[in-house]
């Protein structure tokens, strides 16, 4: 058939030929895999014409070209062809695997350019279209389910939200666990990141593992991010412009859950200008609630539960973001990138805003040997927004009052007479802020042949704060007995910078020892300086009300000033070897001395050994259709860091306490903390294995299975502990111990269907990570590293870090409450663990659908097996708000599983919240908001979470449409971040588990929880 | 060959950078605060004094005014005025910051006493002594067994073990004897200046007053020694050194330059007086007499009760409320809270003469208890501004809780001391009614279901946190069952 086939069109090709001789003529063919079988669906195309066709189901094409021409077949997954047209009128083709990922160039720790096989840790690369696939304009949200392992976690709201980066989770007990940022080989911010037009960056190269660290000394020890930016633009010949344009809108998720039985009051009686919620059972009876109004009236309203009766209080957050980038050249001729970014935000909370601009330019040229770049970057944010924490004092509001109707912002018109109206906080009681941001960098490389080269860089990054905050002055002029709320006029300044300044100095050197064996090295010189400083002052009584000036200030003014420095410095190199394709060899060691040591622990040694195997490649039959690449790679490396310790923090001082006018004296006392004079950096050392295996190969692998697995010993960490008040301290610095982690990371990807038109790809993850104390002190095996009130984060040897310990019911060997003979239950005179804060796994996914232009992704995640302290569900619970405090309707209880201490029997008839001489509810009011609010345990709330994170839908316009308005590209998108949330029962939407941080304690954000629903377009030209 | 050159350069390079690396990187000296070690003892005692008696005046005197039953709640004014401590709410974080505090404060004098520089300090140390001593009796008083060997040692021993209560109070006293020797030693004295907020310099008066700290110590140890032979011999020692002491006859005050300005007021009226444009403050309007307290100053036609407590500006009301009650209290009277410039008392004079008069009366010192015991009175009249005592005192001369001559001499001395010293040094009135039962008949909070007052605070929280394996774990049970070793009763 086939023979028969190629007869015929022989024939007609040598009769077209007769008729178009060097004239345009059909060229047919058949383009085949690998694997001689016929490739359906390439693009076959006339080089420099829009002339092209695609190949059919049985891999043929025929089009209409002249001698000369070059046709260029490309294929997803597969190497891009040319051919030149000659005699022939049949052009066959085999195309081959896309060996481009073998030669591809990634760029490591501090430049070093090196082949993926080479990198004998995990590590993952993330390049610009992948980045910018659903047009997320922050460029480190954007990376939120690109990468495995790899979280953003937002651990605060707000209008400027904490957000951080972790690899792994958290490795250090007290260190920095954040991924270091490192952008145009120098060491950067999350912050800085996420102020970049995302359209701007070519590629992020994800180390996961510890090795950084080898190069970028102790900040690198988290895993870090390189992030590389474009350098002139792929059409060298004009300018490229690129115009994102998102508005994002943001709301609040969820509010605690709260009981819906007693309204306003305190023990046990409707008091109607209370915060708590102890009154009577709600009744539907319209009762006067709060101050009476500016005429003097009382405002009435129904006794009954309101839901979420605090959420009129919130705003829709809008944040507008637009972003230009203009690119032009190439590095031979000189390059030039500038981008420009804007960003408008109003926040949830009324009346908060935030601006900022960010401008960069990054320039550079090659000249002969020498080439040379420079960077430069300028943000400015201002902010605006209320100076007090308004969820906090919002959720101290009865469950019956409409807060809408005492939002006049007088502060004597109130629901509660015990508190500032959150009305009169939010316009009387304001701050300011304004940060500008200046970054410059410049590099110097200087090829001295083909083997040796050398790079000199150089950054300066200063930050500059100054912020304001104003208060207006409050007379309480109702004269209740209960209290004065009277508030003074307040103005404070305050001023910080920060200078920080990277330099590096590098030398590479390159061969090939024989022509199997190649040979990389590069010795390394590292400095950074740190200076920061702050001065502020303040004060109160303004003379002349709302003119907010220092020397309108009455009273004596409080200031201070404080400085840091931070001196590092380090040489390090590494060496890489190669054997054939497949055999790597890497080597590194590095050598820091950091200020921030005492003396003689300053300099400080780490090495790192790694191999990387690629027995695909070393056994040719091992690579089948199934099993397409395997690469195995293995690692121990040690880094050594002294990140818990601050500078300046090692010396004893004293500090002073205000100082007493015309006398001359100032009151010092010795600091709280203390450092341990002999402290040392902490070591880890890790080791870890990893295999990438790639299956089934159908242009690009359809299975993807990453496993890797560490195990590491942490020794001499520092922690801050509370120590005992007798050592004449609260806090001591101290090395302690040595604790051990394990770590799994599995990673499934896969791709079940990939067309021209249509592809879905996923990817599931499975982690865990587990630290073991070993070893506290010589002499004491539990220390306390984090507190909300007597719940805290515990090292204790022998157990899992960190545990939750807190206060806790005295229970008989049983397992029953003991209670005394008027049924308080008792609190164990130890604290007892309740909980870890580190979940047993975290199973993550992201989806991805593409059909045509339409790309549907999906990233979330499910964590479980761990606890937290919820401080809101206490405060909740003090103010009678929980549906704890409703249980059996507050009326005394035989509390269950009880023992009557001393009795040795079940407890069936003595009454807890009853054993007083109050009135039933009063006793209830007495009990919970006494013996039940000191117990730690009752506030100890799951953490399970299962997070949608984000969903995007992106259309790209059809190249067409974006041709025929004389564009390059076109997209619009909707995404929405944080959709859902699901929480365990006993986690009554009190705190999202994330904002518990890794030592398990909540208490309030900013702001309620929130999501965001954006909308983007995105277009190049 | 070139490879060689490139090389040498870059050891070149790197050789400069480690030449200079060490100064390069001295740059950790603190540059805001003083280091601690270069403070000489005039610089660190003017803090270390008023530190320690803001701790003292406020939350020491606060706990002990409570427990002692002269202070209450202005209820009616204010849901849950006292709530703690109406509902006797010990635990680990009740008062845990008197435990701290006091230990962070006194540890300045620690280190004041081990400053060496070669100048002769001996009266600045001296002072360090007494005042550790002045405070430390309290660490022992409210919580018995405590550090004290291994103290204030920071790193040497960051979990220091604990000290039997009783050891404890010998050091002390033997403490004293070395600050007085210290006193009596001096030459060539570095000057004190007005770094002394006590005294100004006056070492009779720092004499005088270490004589009186142990005079207290002695006084609290007597009931024990009774019981304990070799503990009565070396009490009879010490008293028969202090036969021919003089001991404080004038209140013992501090003021670093209080005055009406923000953080720089008497402590005492900062937190129950007013700020410094006059509003008062909600602490000082919870407050207010016990019933108890009013209803003993009132009986008596006591003038110094117009003197310790006032009507409240707030509701009108002068009267005394029960503790856990409801109704409305008297507020705190100008003789405590004298202005926001005023000095702040830490030993009254009165309680010097009620000391002595108890020694006395005990047969442990020489002279007259009675006339001791109205000079005690005398002497709280004067620091009250409440005029003349003596009416009062022939008016209630027989009276069985207020009269020297009505029966019980101790009981009267007591009771005495115990109005002399409320709001001032509250802790006092607590203590010395669990180590004498005086006064008569102190009242429990209403609704309680305690069976007495309580014998103690609980160690803090920070012990269970940062010293676990040496607190003594104890439950809300033993403040009311675990008593402090001089509480024979």
């Amino acid at each position: 058939m086939k023979t028969k086939l190629n007869g015929i069109l022989l024939i007609f090709t040598l009769l077209v030929f007769q008729f178009s001789n060097a004239q345009e003529r059909i060229i047919t063919g058949i383009v085949n895999d690998v694997n001689n079988l016929p490739l359906p669906g390439v693009n076959v195309l006339i080089k420099g014409t829009t002339t092209g066709t695609q190949t059919d189901f049985d891999g043929k094409y025929s089009l209409s070209a002249k001698s000369g021409d070059v046709l260029v077949f490309s294929y997803v997954g597969l190497k891009t062809q040319e051919i030149i047209v000659a005699e022939s009128n049949t052009i066959n083709i085999s195309m081959e695997e896309d060996s481009e990922s073998l030669d591809e160039i990634i760029i490591t720790a501090v430049g070093i350019k090196r082949k993926p096989d080479e990198i004998t840790t995990a590590n993952q690369v993330v390049k610009s279209e992948e980045l910018n696939q659903a047009n997320n304009p922050d460029a480190v949200q954007a990376l939120a389910g690109k990468v495995s392992g790899l979280q953003i976690n937002t651990t605060s709201a707000g209008l400027a939200p904490n957000t951080q980066i972790t690899l792994r989770g958290n490795r250090s007990i007290s260190g920095n666990n954040n991924a270091l940022i490192v952008i145009d080989n120098v060491v950067s911010t999350a912050q800085t990141l996420s102020s970049l037009d995302p359209n701007t960056i070519e590629s992020l190269n994800v180390l996961k593992g510890p090795n950084g660290a080898a190069l970028y000394g102790e900040q690198g020890a988290a895993g870090v991010i390189i992030v590389t930016t474009k350098k002139g633009s792929k059409n060298a010949s004009k300018f490229n412009i690129n115009i994102i344009s998102s508005a994002t809108f943001e709301e609040i998720a969820f509010l605690p859950e709260t009981q819906n039985r007693f309204g306003q009051g305190w023990g046990g009686n409707i008091e109607t200008v209370d915060q708590g919620s102890w009154g009577v059972p709600y009744n539907g009876i319209d009762i006067p609630i709060g101050t009476p109004d500016a005429n003097g009236n009382f405002r009435y309203f129904p006794y009954m539960h309101i839901e979420d009766n605090i959420l009129p209080f919130f705003n829709t957050g809008v944040n507008l973001q637009n972003a230009i980038s203009i690119s032009a050249g190439d590095v031979d001729n000189g390059y030039l990138n500038f981008s420009y970014l804007n960003q408008d935000l109003d926040g949830i909370i009324p009346d908060s805003k935030l601006t900022k601009n960010n401008f960069s330019l990054t320039t550079g040229k090659k000249l002969g040997k020498f080439s040379v770049q420079g960077i430069a970057r300028y943000t400015s944010q201002k902010t605006e927004d209320v100076n007090a924490n308004m969820y906090r004092q919002l959720m101290n509001t009865p469950g019956n009052v409409p807060i809408e109707a005492f939002s006049s912002g007088d502060n004597n018109d109130h629901w509660t007479i015990y508190e500032t109206s959150p009305y009169w906080t939010l316009r009387n009681n304001r701050g300011f802020g304004n940060r500008n941001i200046f970054d410059l960098s410049a590099e110097l490389s200087y090829e001295f042949n083909d083997h040796i080269s050398s790079v000199l860089r150089s950054s300066v990054r200063t930050t500059t704060n100054e912020t304001e905050i104003r208060r207006n002055a409050f007379e309480d002029n109702l004269n209740f007995v209960f209290g004065d709320r009277s508030i003074r006029s307040f103005y404070q300044v305050d001023n910080d910078r920060e200078q920080f300044i990277y330099t590096d100095f590098l030398v590479n050197f390159d061969y090939n020892l024989t022509e199997d064996i190649t040979f990389k090295s590069n010795i390394g010189f590292n400095a950074t300086d740190r200076k920061y400083n702050r001065e502020f002052i303040g004060g109160f009584d303004l003379a002349v009300p709302g003119l907010f000036q220092l020397s309108n200030i009455t009273s004596i003014p409080e200031f201070d000033e404080s400085n840091i420095r931070q001196r590092t410095s380090a040489i390090f190199g590494q060496v890489d070897l190669g054997y054939k394709d497949y055999l790597f060899l890497n080597i590194t060691g590095r050598n820091d001395w950091n200020s921030v040591l005492p003396k003689q622990n300053r300099s400080f040694f780490y090495p790192s050994l790694g191999v990387s195997f690629i027995p695909t490649r070393a056994f040719e039959n091992l690579k089948s259709d199934i099993l397409y690449k395997a690469k195995l790679s293995a690692s121990y490396v040690k880094t050594g860091n002294a990140t818990a310790l601050g500078p300046q923090q090692l010396s004893t001082v004293g500090v002073n306490d205000t100082f007493f006018p015309g006398t001359g004296l100032v009151p010092i006392v010795a600091q709280t903390t203390l450092v341990d004079q002999n402290i040392k950096p902490e070591f880890i050392n890790s080791f870890e294995a990893n295999a990438n295996l790639e299956f089934l190969n159908r242009q690009g692998p359809r299975l993807t299975l990453d496993i890797s697995a560490s195990l590491s010993k942490n020794t001499d960490q520092i922690l801050a502990i509370s120590s005992s008040s007798p050592t004449g301290f609260f806090n001591t610095l101290i090395n302690v111990g040595e604790t051990r982690s394990k770590s799994l990371e599995i990673d499934l990807g896969f791709t079940p269907l990939k067309t021209e038109d249509f592809e879905f790809n996923g990817r599931i993850g499975f982690s865990t990570f587990r630290t073991t104390v070993e070893k506290v002190t010589d002499q004491s095996d539990r220390v306390q590293v984090a507190n909300l009130g007597t719940a805290g984060a515990f090292a204790i040897e022998g157990q899992e870090f960190p545990q939750i310990l807190g206060t806790a019911y005295q229970r008989d060997e049983q397992g029953r409450v003991v209670i005394d003979a008027n049924g308080n239950p008792l609190i164990d005179s130890e604290l007892k663990i309740l909980g870890q804060a580190t979940p047993d796994y975290i199973l993550n996914f992201g989806f991805n659908f593409r059909y045509k232009g339409f790309r549907l992704a999906a990233v979330g995640d499910y964590r479980t097996g761990h606890q937290f302290f919820s401080g809101i569900k206490r405060q909740l619970s003090g103010q009678g708000r929980t549906f704890d405090t409703t249980f059996n309707d507050r009326q005394p209880f035989v509390f269950p599983n009880s023992t009557v201490e001393g009795s040795g029997v079940t407890n069936t008839t003595v009454l807890t919240a009853g054993g007083g001489n109050l009135q039933p509810l009063g006793e209830a009011y007495a009990y919970y908001t006494g013996d039940h609010n000191n117990i730690d345990e009752n506030f100890i709330v799951d953490a399970t979470a299962f997070k949608l994170r984000e969903v995007s839908l992106t259309y790209d316009f059809s190249t067409k449409i974006v041709e025929s308005l004389n564009l390059s590209r076109l997209s619009v998108g909707v995404s929405g971040r944080n959709l859902l949330t699901i929480l365990p029962k006993s986690n009554l939407d009190y705190n999202d588990p994330e904002f518990a941080g890794r030592f398990g304690l909540a208490t309030y954000g900013i702001t309620p929880p929130t999501r965001y629903y954006t909308f983007n377009v995105n277009l190049s030209f | 060959m070139k490879k060689i050159k490139n090389i040498l350069v870059l050891i070149l390079v790197t050789s400069i950078c480690f030449t200079s690396c060490d100064d390069y990187l001295d740059v950790n000296d603190s540059i805001d605060n003083p280091n601690l070690s270069e403070l000489n003892p005039n610089q660190l005692i003017v803090g270390a004094q008023s530190r320690s008696a803001e701790t003292y005046t406020n939350r020491v005197n606060r706990i002990g005014n409570w427990m002692g039953v002269a202070w209450s709640g202005n209820y009616l004014a204010f849901n849950d005025a006292y709530g703690p401590e109406s509902r006797y709410q010990f635990s680990t974080t009740f008062y845990n910051d008197v435990w701290d505090n006091l230990y962070r404060f006194t540890s300045n004098f620690a280190t004041i006493e081990n400053y060496e520089d070669g100048r002769n300090w001996n009266n600045q140390k001296a002072a360090a002594k007494i005042l550790k001593t002045f405070y430390f009796q309290y660490i022992v008083d409210l919580y018995g067994d405590a550090p004290y060997t291994e103290a204030f040692q920071g790193s040497d021993f960051l979990f220091p073990t604990y000290d039997d209560a009783q050891d404890i109070y010998i050091d002390l006293i033997n403490t004293l004897d070395e600050a007085i020797a210290l006193i009596n030693s001096g030459t060539d004295l570095e000057p004190f200046g007005s770094s002394d907020i006590t005294f100004n310099g006056d070492m009779d008066k720092w004499l005088a007053f270490a004589n009186t700290v142990k005079l207290r110590l002695l006084v609290r140890l007597i009931l024990k020694a009774e019981t304990d032979s070799e503990l009565l011999t070396f009490v009879n020692s010490k008293f028969t050194d202090l036969n021919t002491a003089t001991f404080i006859d004038e209140d013992v005050v501090i003021n670093p330059g209080y005055t009406n300005s923000d953080d720089r007021q008497n402590p005492f009226w900062e937190v129950y007086g007013a700020n410094p444009v006059g509003v008062l403050t909600n602490q000082g309007r919870q407050t207010g007499p016990s019933l108890f307290a009013f209803n003993l100053l009132t009986n008596s036609n006591d003038e110094r009760l117009n003197r310790i407590w006032k009507t409240n500006p707030d509701s009108g009301v002068f009267a005394g409320t029960p503790q856990n009650g409801n109704g409305n209290s008297a507020a705190i009277g100008d003789g405590i809270l004298k202005g926001p410039d005023a000095d702040l008392p830490i030993m009254l004079s009165s309680e010097s003469y009620f000391l002595q008069a108890e020694a006395i009366q005990r047969g442990y010192l020489n002279g007259n208890a009675q006339s001791m015991f109205n000079m005690g009175i005398q002497s709280s009249y004067d620091f009250l501004g409440a005029g003349d005592a003596s009416s009062y005192i022939s008016d209630n001369d027989t009276d069985i809780d207020l009269g020297f001559n009505g029966g019980n001499p101790l009981r009267a001395i007591l009771t005495q001391k115990w109005i002399a010293l409320t709001s001032v040094s509250g802790a006092e009135l607590w203590i010395e009614y669990n180590r004498t039962g005086y006064p008569s008949n102190l009242p429990l909070p209403e609704n309680s279901t305690d069976t007495n007052i309580p014998l103690r605070l609980l160690y803090p929280a920070s012990e269970y946190s940062g010293n676990s394996n040496n607190v003594i774990n104890q439950t809300r049970s033993d403040a009311f069952t675990s008593k402090i070793f001089w509480d024979v009763n």
